[in-house]
């Protein structure tokens, strides 16, 4: 599964090894991203983070369960080549379509750039596989 | 529809959606609320110290009673920026240390302070005690005779009228203890330590959002009788009621404080009726509220406790538990039923509020016993096992939002409405990949 945020140029793309985007705990989560269209120059820190996040009535709250930070300071990062990323999946939270809350996972990537706003783009993914909630 | 201006937030709509101000400025603003309640209830009971107990204490400590005559009476005016007061004061001679004094005496206890009074008529009431050539205990000063008082003991309604800002200061430091609690709550959970391409949490510390899933009572924590582990009783019931007892406690003791200055201010000028039929339907409130709540308080007695004691936790879906029910009291029961409950719980803020909200999404029927009498000293047990369903949600918790697995029992008793009584139990996620139905 792969997400491609922005027009022709700037072009981030995200993009998970699984194309079935259901995970179970103990899976291995990985991937990869590549940003294409800009130099390193204008690049302040990308951040890579795999999260899950709660929507519904209540107020939102989230929980981040890894995350990586690239500077461009660092040589061995090329952000016009594939960077790969990996990760266990955890017991929990698991994904939950209920009535008043739903939680939610994804693996949020986050480009700062100088003197500009950032560029997000997500891949959500399933934990478990939990039908939605029917009620009684 | 024009939208209004930025700046004009508080022409906004308060409800109907979550939040209509930013979080800042309504943590601000429930904060400065609390604290001028609490200030206002500082500043009370700072009067009433200054101007009924500390004179009343100095009398104690530092004045000496004697017998002194009456020799005449008068009112003295004196122009406040708040308006004209009088005060009662008593020509007294007595005899202290071999000599002869004769001063004018008065009492400094008022809730005015020092001794003044809001009208002539309340000031020549308090005269009319004093007759010319009568008797009566003064206390004076023995470093100065010519200072003399006619102190009194205090009256009982000083410690009612104490009620108000003693009341005010517990709900303005509660106001900010609640206000700080909610104000530290984390809407992030988990840790964020970035470093250089490598993941930031080791994989062996996956387990770091394990947070979210409230632990279990192990049976050291309670144990059971018949089985391991007795379930601790939601505090919905006892614990409720006695907080409302608490809060009904404060209210009446306001009401009747309010009640007892409206008649004493009736009784010493003409008064004012309105205040009086006000603080009347306060009273009358608080003892409709009393009577609900003794009401309350009699029927969890006469059902009696019940006792639930499980086999095991955490629950894993698809496994089987037992289950001990026992009911105690002396009562006949039309019908007893065992509920396994799912609720999903939600806090959100709505304008200064911050709401809760909770919709149960499952529940499945483990007991359930119809038409039979408990005595008193032999409890009604029974035994069974259920097995929790394999497609379930987990036990869920973060600062707003809640997964929450109990044990219901309703009883249904003649003569009495439908009981609940809850027990928390807490369902973990499958120790295995993939769950099959």
């Amino acid at each position: 599964m792969s997400i491609v945020a922005g027009d022709s140029i700037p072009t981030v793309i995200l993009r998970l090894d699984r194309d079935r985007s259901v995970y179970f705990p103990g899976d291995t989560l990985s991937g990869e991203f590549r940003i294409e269209g800009l130099s390193r120059t204008a690049i302040e820190a990308v951040e890579l983070t795999v999260l899950w996040f709660t929507e519904g009535k209540g107020t939102s709250d989230r929980g981040v369960h890894t995350a990586w930070q690239f500077l461009p300071s660092d040589r061995a990062f090329d952000p016009r080549r594939p960077q790969r990323f990996s990760t266990i999946v955890p017991r929990a939270p698991w994904s939950y379509e209920g009535i008043i809350l739903k939680i939610r996972w994804t693996v949020r990537l986050r480009v700062i750039l100088r003197g500009m706003p950032s560029i997000v783009c997500e891949v959500p993914f399933r934990l478990g596989d939990l039908p939605p909630v029917a009620l009684p | 529809m024009n939208r209004p201006r930025a700046w004009l937030f508080f022409l906004q709509k308060k409800r109907g959606t979550h939040r209509t101000i930013p979080p800042t400025l309504a943590f601000w603003g429930e904060l400065g609320i609390f604290c001028l309640i609490l200030i206002a209830g500082v500043l009370g009971v700072l009067t009433l110290v200054a101007r009924i107990f500390v004179p009343y204490w100095r009398a104690v400590k530092d004045f000496r009673p004697q017998f002194a005559v009456v020799r005449s009476a008068r009112v003295v005016e004196h122009q406040f920026p708040e308006g004209l007061l009088f005060r009662p004061e008593i020509l007294v001679s007595f005899q202290a240390a071999g000599r002869e004094y004769a001063t004018w005496a008065y009492n400094p206890q008022s809730p005015l302070g020092d001794g003044y009074l809001p009208d002539r008529r309340s000031a020549e009431r308090v005269l009319s005690h004093f007759q010319e050539g009568q008797g009566c205990i003064i206390h004076y000063d023995p470093k100065d005779p010519s200072q003399a008082f006619l102190f009194r003991d205090l009256p009982w309604w000083t410690w009612v009228i104490l009620f108000v800002p003693v009341s005010l200061v517990i709900l303005g430091m509660t106001g900010i203890v609640m206000v700080l609690q909610a104000g530290k709550e984390q809407t992030f959970l988990g840790r964020m330590v970035l470093s250089g391409g490598r993941p930031a949490l080791p994989e062996a510390n996956a387990s770091d959002l394990w947070p979210t899933v409230p632990r279990p009572l192990s049976p050291p924590d309670s144990p059971g009788v018949r089985l391991p582990i007795r379930l601790p009783l939601l505090p919905t019931q006892w614990g409720h009621l006695l907080g409302w007892l608490l809060v009904c406690l404060l209210w009446n003791g306001v009401a009747v404080t309010l009640f007892a200055w409206a008649l004493t201010i009736l009784s010493l000028s003409r008064g004012d009726w309105s205040f009086l039929a006000f603080t009347s339907v306060l009273v009358g409130g608080g003892a409709f509220w009393t009577g609900a709540l003794v009401r309350q308080a009699a029927r969890e007695w006469r059902i009696g406790p019940t006792i639930v004691e499980i086999s095991e936790q955490p629950l894993l879906p698809g496994s089987r538990y037992q289950i001990y029910l026992a009911q105690l009291g002396k009562l006949r029961v039309n019908r007893l039923t065992v509920y396994l409950v799912c609720e999903e719980r939600a806090i959100f803020r709505e304008g200064t509020e911050t709401r809760r909200e909770s919709r149960q999404v499952a529940r499945f029927r483990l007991f359930r016993r119809e038409a039979f009498e408990v005595h008193a000293g032999v409890p009604f047990e029974a035994f069974f096992d259920f097995q929790l369903p394999f497609q379930v949600m987990h036990s869920f918790r973060s600062p707003h939002n809640e997964i929450a697995w109990m044990i219901v029992v309703e009883n249904v008793v003649v003569g009495l409405p439908p009981m609940k009584r809850y027990f928390p139990v807490v369902v973990y996620p499958p120790h295995s990949g993939k769950v099959s139905a």
